[in-house]
Formats: C-alpha cells, sequence, structure tokens
C-alpha cells in the first residue's frame, strides 16, 4: 500500500470541501502541503485511495464529525508570543489606554487565537500597563483541539523566537525543558471559545468588542470568503472599534466601509458606524 | 457594508446601450450619432460607445481620426475616441492614426503616439522613433511609452540618444524601455547613468530588468561605496535580472558572472539581510542563494520563520545545498527549520549519518523529511533504524518510515516486518501490515491471518486487506471464509483484498459482495468488478446504479467504465447528467476513459462547467485523444482563468509529441505575456517543439522573436542550440538578430565565431549593427 495520492481533481473536489467547512482556501500551489496532509489523515483511517475517503467524508459521515477531525488535523497552527508586537503595543497605547481611562473597560476578542500566543502576548501587555483587570480577552480558533492546548498554557520551544522582549517574556512565561508555560495570572485572562468565524450564530453569541485581532488568518481564505468573514468582524465592532490585521495584509482592496488608520505606527481598520 | 462591484444599468441606460447597438446595425450612416454618444455621461454607456465603434472597423476610423483631431470637446470623450481607435478592427486604423501623429498640435500627436502604442503597431516604430525626439516632452513621453508597449528594440538609437541627453521627463520612461528591449546595445548608456545621482535609482532598477550579464559589472563598480542601502539596491536589480535571465534561458551565464563581480562582496549582502524591508530580503535571499555557500545558510534560516519569504528562502537554501555536499551536511546542523527546508534535498550518501541521525530530531517535520531523505540516498543501513521509527507517535513520521522501508526493500525486510508485527503498539503492527501490502511477502502469510484476530479493528481489517497481496495458495480460501463473516468492516476489507486475487475466485467472491448489506462491501465489491474487468458482471453493476446508496451507486459508475460494453456504455450516458455532482463527475471520469470520438460531446460540455473539477476531468478525459477538436479545447483550456485548470491543460500539451500540440503551444507563447506558464512548457526539451518553434522563427517579428529563442535556449539541449544557430541564416531578420543575441548569452561554444561571421556578412544592417554590439560586449 503506497500513499493516497490527490489527483488535480480530487485536489478541487477536496478544497471545495475544506473551503466550505472552515473557509481555509488551497491554491493550486499548495497541492502538495494537502496531499501530504490528506494523505496522512486518510492512511490512519484505512483508506488506500483519497477518493474512497472523500466519499466516506460525503456520503457516511453523520454530524460531520470525521470531516472536523480532518479540518483539526489540516489547520496551520503556526503561531508565537510577541509575533508582530509593535501593532500590539500600539493598541495598549494608542487605544486601549484611553478607552479604560475615559469608559473603566474594554473588550478585545483574538477571532483566529490558535494555541494562544497572540492573547497571552496581549494579556502580557496589559498586565505591564497595569490594565489586564479593566479589559476582557476572549480568543478563539475553529479548532477545539487548539483550544485546549491554548487553555493549557503550555508552549514549545519554537513559541519564543527571535526579536522577543526579553524582560517582557522572563516576567510571565516560565522555561523549561520542553517549552515554555504562561503563568497562571495571564493564562486565567485569557477566556477561550472554540468559533467557526463562518458560523454567523457563534460569532454573534460572542457579543460586541472595542478591538478585533484577526491576524495572518485572511492569508488563508479566498476573497469571497474574506469579504463574508470581514462583514461579520466589522458587525462585533463597537461603534469605532478596530480590527487588526496581519502587517502583510490589507483591507483596502475590499472596499469595505472600515476606515483604515495609523495610530502610533502600526495601521488598523476602524469601524465607521 | 462593502461596495458593490457590479455594474448594474438603470432603465434609462439600458435604454440608451440599446439605442447604440442599433446604431451600429446602421453602418457607416450611424456613424456620426454613436460618436456623439462617447460624451454620455454615463460610463457603462461610453464603454458600450467605445465596443461599437471599435467594432465598425474602417467606418469609424475616419470620422473618429477628424473628431479627435477637430473637435475634441471634453476629457472622457477624448479618452473614449482614443480607446475606440485603440482597439479598432479597420484595417485602415494604423495608417490614419500614424498621419495624425504628424500633427502639429502636441495634444493630437500625444493621442495618436498612445493609441498607435496600444495598437502594439511595429509598422509605426521608424516615426514613434522620430517622435522621441519631438520638441514637445508629452509628445516625446507618449512616443517612448508606446515603443516600450509595442516592444522589441525598434528605435533603439533615438532611445540612446534620449540617455545622453539627460531630459528629466523623456529619460525616465526611455529606460524603462531600454530595460525591455533585450539589445545589447542598451546596456551601456544605462551603465552611464549610474554616476547621475538623478538616474542613478532608476538606472540599477533598469539594468536588472535586461537580463543581460553584461549589466554586472556596472551594477558591481558600485560596490565600493559604503553602507548597506548600495547593497540592497543593488540586491533587488540582481534579483531581477536572475528572473529575467532565466526567462531568456541564460541564467547559469549570468550567475557564472555574478560569483566573479559579487562573490567578493558576499558577506557584505549577508550582512544586509538583517537591516532590510521584506522586499529587498527576498531579493538579497534570490542572490545569496546564487552565489552564496554554506556561510551565509545562517543568515539565510532566519528567514524561514517569515510566511512571506520562507519559499523564497528555502529555494535558496536548496540550491546552496544542491552545489555543495558540505552545505547540504552544514545546514542540516542549523535549526529544525533549515532542516526541514534542506531535507527534501539531500541526496549525497556522505550526509546518511547525518540523516539517519535526524529520526530522532524532537521535530516531527525534520523526521517525516529524514526517512524521505534515507529513501532517497538509498541508504539500506538506516533500514533498522526506520523500523524503530514506525513506534513515532507522530504518524506523518511513521508513515514516512513506512515508505522509505518499502522504497528500500532490504533482503531481511520480510523479517523485521513479520518481528513489527507482534510489537506492543497497534500503530506499528498497522504500519507492518501497510508493508506486507505493498510488499506481499509470502512468508507473511500465518502472522497476517493472526493479526484477522487482533483486538484492534484497524489492524484486522488491514490484515484482511493484506491478504490480497500475499501469493499463498491458501489466501482465497480465507477470504471467503471473511466474506461471510458477521463483521461487515472484514467483510469489506475482503473485498478490497479480492481486487489483487486473480481467477475465478476473486470474481465470483465480488459478485456477492453486490448483494451484501452494508454498503462499503456493495462499494468494494463494485470497485473490484470494475478493476479485474469482470464483463459479465455489467447488469449487476448496472442494477447498483439504483442502489440507496450514494457511493455505491458511484462506485457502479466508476466500475463501468472499465467494462468495454453497448449496455455499460448506455448506462454511462444515462447518467452523466445526474443530480448529484459526484455521480456526474464519476460518469465524466467513466466516459472519458472510453476510446473513441463518441465521448467528446460530453468532454467538450464538461470543460464549460463551472466546477473546476468537472472542467479537469473533462480535460483528463481529453488526454491522448488524437482528434484535432480534442486538441483545440485543450489549448483553450490553457487560457483557464483557475490555474488548476490552466496547468492540468498545459501539462496535457507538454506532454504530446506531435506536432500539432507543438505548434499550440507555440501559438499560446506568442498570444501570452512573459509569465504565464505556457513558456515552460513550450521549454521543455522534445523534437516537436524545437521543430515548431524553428518553423515559426521564419516568420515571425521583432517583438516575437526573442520568444521563441528563448524557449530553445531554456530547453539547454543540443539540438536546440543547434536550431539557434541555424536561425542565423534565416530570411527573416527578426529571428536572426533574436538567435544571434540569445547565443551570445548562452556562451555556448561556435557562438562568438558564428555571431562575428553574422555581424560582418548579414544582409541587413541593423543585424549587423546588433551582432558587432553583442561581439565587442
Amino acid at each position: 500500500m503506497g500513499e493516497p495520492a490527490l489527483t488535480p481533481p480530487l485536489f478541487a473536489i477536496f478544497s471545495d470541501l475544506i473551503e466550505k467547512a472552515c473557509g481555509v482556501h488551497y491554491d493550486a500551489g499548495d497541492r502538495p502541503i494537502l496531499e501530504s496532509k490528506l494523505s496522512t489523515h486518510a492512511t490512519e483511517l484505512g483508506f488506500d485511495s483519497l477518493l474512497d475517503y472523500y466519499y466516506r467524508l460525503r456520503y457516511d459521515d453523520p454530524g460531520a464529525v470525521e470531516l472536523h477531525k480532518l479540518v483539526e488535523a489540516i489547520l496551520v497552527h503556526e503561531t508565537y508570543f510577541f509575533r508582530e508586537y509593535r501593532q500590539l503595543v500600539q493598541l495598549c497605547d494608542h487605544y486601549l489606554t484611553d478607552l479604560v481611562r475615559t469608559r473603566g473597560r474594554a473588550r478585545v476578542w483574538s477571532a483566529a487565537c490558535s494555541t494562544g500566543e497572540e492573547p497571552f502576548t496581549l494579556a502580557m501587555l496589559l498586565e505591564e500597563r497595569g490594565l489586564l483587570d479593566h479589559v476582557e480577552i476572549v480568543a478563539s480558533d475553529v479548532s477545539s483541539d487548539t483550544i485546549v492546548r491554548a487553555k493549557a498554557g503550555l508552549h514549545g520551544k519554537r513559541a519564543l523566537r527571535d526579536g522577543h522582549p526579553p524582560e517582557v517574556a522572563s516576567r510571565y512565561l516560565d522555561a523549561g525543558a520542553a517549552g515554555y508555560a504562561v503563568v497562571p495570572r495571564i493564562r486565567d485572562a485569557v477566556k477561550f471559545a472554540t468559533i467557526n468565524l463562518l458560523d454567523d450564530a457563534s460569532v454573534r453569541k460572542l457579543g460586541r468588542f472595542d478591538a478585533i485581532l484577526c491576524r495572518n488568518v485572511l492569508i488563508y481564505f479566498h476573497d469571497a470568503q474574506i469579504l463574508k468573514v470581514l462583514e461579520r468582524l466589522a458587525r462585533s465592532l463597537e461603534p469605532g472599534g478596530l480590527i487588526a490585521v496581519g502587517v502583510s495584509e490589507s483591507l483596502l482592496r475590499f472596499g469595505t466601509s472600515l476606515v483604515c488608520e495609523e495610530r502610533g505606527n502600526a495601521f488598523f481598520y476602524r469601524s465607521g458606524a | 457594508m462593502t461596495v458593490s462591484r457590479t455594474f448594474t444599468l438603470t432603465t434609462a441606460e439600458q435604454a440608451r446601450v440599446e439605442h447604440i447597438d442599433q446604431l451600429v446595425a446602421l453602418g457607416p450612416s450611424g456613424v456620426d450619432e454613436l460618436i456623439s454618444t462617447m460624451s454620455d455621461p454615463s460610463w457603462t454607456v461610453r464603454r458600450a460607445s467605445v465596443a461599437a465603434l471599435a467594432s465598425l472597423g474602417d467606418d469609424s476610423v475616419g470620422p473618429l481620426c477628424t473628431w479627435l483631431s477637430d473637435q475634441r470637446t471634453e476629457e472622457h470623450s477624448i479618452a473614449a475616441a482614443v480607446d475606440a481607435l485603440a482597439a479598432s478592427i479597420g484595417k485602415s486604423t494604423t495608417v490614419a492614426v500614424m498621419a495624425m501623429l504628424a500633427d502639429p498640435r502636441p495634444a493630437i500627436a500625444a493621442d495618436a503616439a498612445q493609441i498607435l502604442g496600444r495598437r502594439r503597431a511595429t509598422e509605426a516604430c521608424a516615426i514613434l522613433g522620430k517622435a522621441i525626439s519631438h520638441v514637445d516632452d508629452n509628445v516625446a513621453v507618449a512616443a517612448i511609452e508606446a515603443l516600450g508597449a509595442i516592444g522589441g528594440s525598434a528605435a533603439i538609437d533615438e532611445l540612446i540618444a534620449v540617455m545622453g541627453h539627460r531630459n528629466f521627463f523623456r529619460t525616465f520612461p526611455a529606460l524603462q524601455v531600454l530595460a525591455k528591449s533585450g539589445d545589447p546595445r542598451a546596456v551601456a548608456p544605462l551603465a552611464s547613468l549610474l554616476d547621475d545621482e538623478t538616474f542613478c535609482f532608476e538606472a540599477v532598477r533598469a539594468l536588472g530588468r535586461t537580463g543581460s550579464a553584461q549589466a554586472i559589472p556596472p551594477l558591481a563598480s558600485l560596490l565600493p561605496r559604503s553602507g548597506d542601502a548600495i547593497v540592497r539596491l543593488i540586491a533587488l536589480a540582481l534579483a531581477d535580472l536572475v528572473t529575467r535571465a532565466e526567462w531568456i534561458g541564460v541564467a547559469a551565464q549570468v550567475v557564472i558572472t555574478m560569483r566573479e563581480c559579487i562573490g567578493p562582496s558576499l558577506v557584505r549582502f549577508a550582512a544586509a539581510l538583517r537591516a532590510s524591508d521584506p522586499e529587498e530580503r527576498a531579493a538579497l535571499a534570490v542572490v545569496l542563494g546564487r552565489i552564496g555557500d554554506e556561510s551565509v545558510i545562517p543568515e539565510l534560516a532566519r528567514l524561514l520563520d517569515d510566511p512571506e519569504l520562507h519559499t523564497i528562502a528555502t529555494e535558496a537554501i536548496q540550491r546552496i545545498g544542491e552545489l555543495h555536499d558540505a552545505a547540504q551536511i552544514a545546514a542540516l546542523a542549523v535549526d529544525a527549520a533549515t532542516r526541514v527546508a534542506v531535507l527534501p534535498i539531500v541526496n549525497s550518501r556522505a550526509a546518511a549519518a547525518s540523516v539517519r541521525a535526524l529520526l530522532r530530531d524532537e521535530n516531527g517535520e525534520v523526521r517525516a523529511r529524514a526517512c524521505e531523505a534515507l529513501a532517497r540516498i538509498g541508504d539500506s543501513a538506516s533500514v533498522p533504524q526506520l523500523f524503530a521509527t514506525l513506534d513515532d507517535p507522530n504518524p506523518r513520521v511513521a508513515l514516512a518510515a513506512t515508505a522509505a522501508i518499502q522504497s528500500l526493500g532490504v533482503a531481511d525486510t520480510a523479517k523485521r516486518v513479520i518481528a513489527a508485527l507482534q510489537h506492543g503498539s497497534p500503530a506499528v503492527r498497522r504500519y507492518a501490515l501497510r508493508i506486507i501490502a505493498y510488499m506481499g511477502f509470502a512468508e507473511a502469510y500465518e502472522p497476517v491471518s493472526l493479526a484477522i484476530s487482533d483486538a484492534d479493528p484497524r489492524i484486522a481489517e488491514l490484515a484482511v486487506a493484506s491478504l490480497g497481496a500475499i501469493n499463498d495458495p491458501r489466501v482465497d480460501g480465507l477470504l471467503a471464509e471473511i466474506a461471510v463473516s458477521p463483521t461487515p468492516t472484514l467483510r469489506a476489507a475482503a473485498m478490497r483484498a479480492a481486487v489483487n486475487r486473480l481467477g475465478e475466485n476473486a470474481g465470483e467472491l465480488l459478485e456477492r459482495g453486490l448483494a451484501d448489506d452494508f454498503a462499503w462491501v456493495r462499494y468494494y465489491a463494485c470497485q473490484g468488478l470494475g478493476r479485474i474487468g469482470r464483463a459479465n458482471a455489467v447488469e449487476q453493476l448496472i442494477a447498483r446504479l439504483a442502489d440507496a446508496t450514494p457511493h455505491v451507486r458511484i462506485s457502479a459508475i466508476e466500475a463501468l467504465a472499465h467494462l468495454e460494453t453497448a449496455a455499460a456504455w448506455q448506462a454511462l450516458c444515462s447518467v452523466i447528467r445526474s443530480g448529484d455532482p459526484d455521480e456526474r463527475r464519476a460518469a465524466l471520469i467513466s466516459v472519458g476513459l472510453r476510446p473513441g470520438d463518441a465521448a467528446l460531446p460530453f468532454l467538450f460540455e464538461a470543460l464549460k462547467s463551472t466546477d473546476v473539477a468537472t472542467r479537469l476531468i473533462g480535460l483528463s478525459g481529453l488526454a491522448r485523444r488524437p482528434e484535432d477538436s480534442a486538441l483545440e479545447h485543450v489549448a483553450v483550456a490553457a487560457l483557464d482563468p483557475v490555474a488548476e485548470v490552466r496547468d492540468a491543460a498545459l501539462s496535457l500539451l507538454g506532454e504530446r509529441w506531435d506536432r500539432a500540440a507543438a505548434e499550440a503551444l507555440v501559438d499560446l507563447a506568442l498570444a501570452c505575456d512573459e509569465e504565464h506558464p505556457v513558456h515552460l512548457t513550450l521549454s521543455r526539451p522534445g523534437a516537436c517543439r524545437i521543430a515548431a518553434i524553428a518553423a515559426r522563427l521564419a516568420n515571425v517579428d521583432d517583438r516575437r522573436a526573442p520568444i521563441l529563442a528563448s524557449a530553445l535556449a531554456r530547453m539547454h539541449e543540443g539540438s536546440a542550440t543547434t536550431t539557434l544557430f541555424e536561425a542565423l541564416t534565416l530570411t527573416n531578420a527578426a529571428a536572426r538578430r533574436a538567435a544571434a543575441t540569445t547565443l551570445i548569452a548562452m556562451a555556448v561554444d561556435g557562438a562568438y565565431k558564428a555571431v562575428t561571421r553574422v555581424a560582418r556578412e548579414d544582409p541587413d544592417l541593423e543585424v549587423r549593427r546588433v551582432c558587432a554590439a553583442l561581439v565587442a560586449a
């Protein structure tokens, strides 16, 4: 038994199935990556053919249990502490600080937090500024497995990379042989939830936020899907609230009602309504 | 919250567009009124007006030129008139617009130049060349830009003259056009701008766009300047230069020159990575990948964490590793990300020990890639460790180890795999069964039979499925017993195993499976009957088309594809328009497997589907079909907006070895821009493609000849190079110029001598001048 192959037609039907399930879009150039992930997963389930596996997902998967497992297996969980750090600093110093001063409280949502490094980093920065008790941090991801890992607050060595502020990291991350443990004060400050950004009802249940972090997520989505997600995120913003996307992402080409603005040295998208 | 991107017509706009359609139908008598619609306040209506005037061809050219010369009422109408003339299908359009270029009023002459450029009017190059020295800057710039749009190296002397005058407005566009001209005479004037602070930056970038090795020494001459900024700027130019040289087919020669000129500054280029922006880092990585050695790998490795630079950094590390075994081994010691990057290209036995050590790396992807590398190296000494790796907690690693063991296939594999069947870990036992299923060891019959009773149901299923590969006379009897087992999944596994058995027993077993209660038994029974080609099962399979379970119906459809009977064909045709997309696609695949032209209408229809998978299946059905219409449809699919479809079509064209397919590729290459992947397909070596290119070189123009010459150069193959030499004697001067330029850039044996002779003896003055410049450089 060799590894099952992902032919171009199979790639097309699988990528369509996955995009409908979680929004992640695969381009033609991603076929080897998807093939590797799919064939590992299908082989583990005992399939020699990806087409047999596809029919299992399509016609013999009550409750979409296997499809959910597949999505869990193929999602990219690449993140690390202090990633695009400057933007988070600017968010704290040029927005959340003022908000807490004037309103007493603020809410922030890390909308695709993976294993939690992003919301934990934000919590560290807020703690440094004495704001942590005044800001509610909600963090979500489509993958329930990663949310379980995020809640544990235990991270591998690659979760901390070059360019991080060592003094902040050392205060809130306990280094061990296997990696880093987030200190309880920071770990407990983040509320985690499993949310699919394509699921309107789940997103609505979270309520409104003053800031939404949706960084390095939209790069995995197709334009039509991005527009839908942005629409949902914009509806979840308080008037004047901010959305932060990754430094290599731009929403300008989508012509949304969000206004791009610079705060400090970082860019955010502000809700006009 | 989003701005609508669709342009919905109001009722009034719709009426005006319909009136335009009526005016078009009137022919010449409707032109004057049509021209008046160019001033319509609605952009959409004006677009309709432009399209209408352009489609009228010669009937509208005169009135449009007159309007543009004498009326010019408002800006948006002028723009519409220019657009209409640029798109006009009239035979007289270019000549009429060329006359406008002589108009003493600069605005009109500038519009004329723009129109000629957009029409890519090669016959206008001479007068556009003269317009470069027009007293009015706007006309001169429009002429320069028009020559750039037309392409080729027309008016090269006039463009070079602009460099000498250093007129701020004219020099910038002129240097861009020169850079893309592909003319060997362009490099020196561009290099002459490097000492002028006003133009230096743009001149550096322009030198990069030439793709010429001759541009490298002038760029390197800037390196004595201090600071990282100049290094980063040169890196940007060199990255462009390499990309362009790859396209021309002369990257190897460019890299040699880069190593000579830039190599001594390698440390500065590596150091510049740290303070660069992403675009500069990407360029530096390209340069370091071409000229670097193991010393720069740690710096490149730092880029691997950046998603935007990961691919470029990986390529750079791999390039260095491919050149030096020592670099491969050194890279394996850097960090996990670098190991992941370099392991796919490790192919040296010298690296085997280092790779074996990585089977214990803490990173799962490193361990998996180490398994793959050991298989590639052919390191049979690693088999014991690979067996130990079957116990890896990461399934990707264990599967890679399984594949490596299968690939290496050493003498004691059977003994080891049978021992692995007794392993305490269920996962190891499963991987062992997969190896048995692949390699089919006869001595494994007994232990595999025992494994059917394993408490782990997945192991039991795999054991049954593995039986199919074992050459032992007891297998058929055992499968027959399992086929009536009370466990449905074991019965399904028996059907999977039966596919690999020969003889009547297997066929009968599979036929009985069609009536099983469990859908997956029926599914695999259908599949098996198709694969063993059991023609007398056709009626039973047709009956399964009405099965209550969708995937059984689909499996029956797929099975019928393998049974070439009239009844099977009729059945397939009946389900090809099923309401279920999977059934439709399965039927289409099946129809596509049938020889003969009866399948063609279904396949052609599939190519028009909005569903990408259906288009891909339609294409795969057209593979290797001899009909001209099949080739035409594949060629059209090569222009599909979806990359998967386009690439599949090109792949089909590239796999064909007939002249018709090669000519289709040439047509596509000449019609598509340089980024289109058709150029890569055309440059796959092959006698049919070389012959098709050679034939087209005989009558191709100055803009297109370099496209074909480059395709030959990218083949890196003797007969393709011979064709380039032969092109030096063609009657077509454009082909001779392109061939001479390409041969000198390739620096192949005999090129200098041959081009020197052309420089001396060619009947065409311009060819002699180009060749003289090539020889001098």
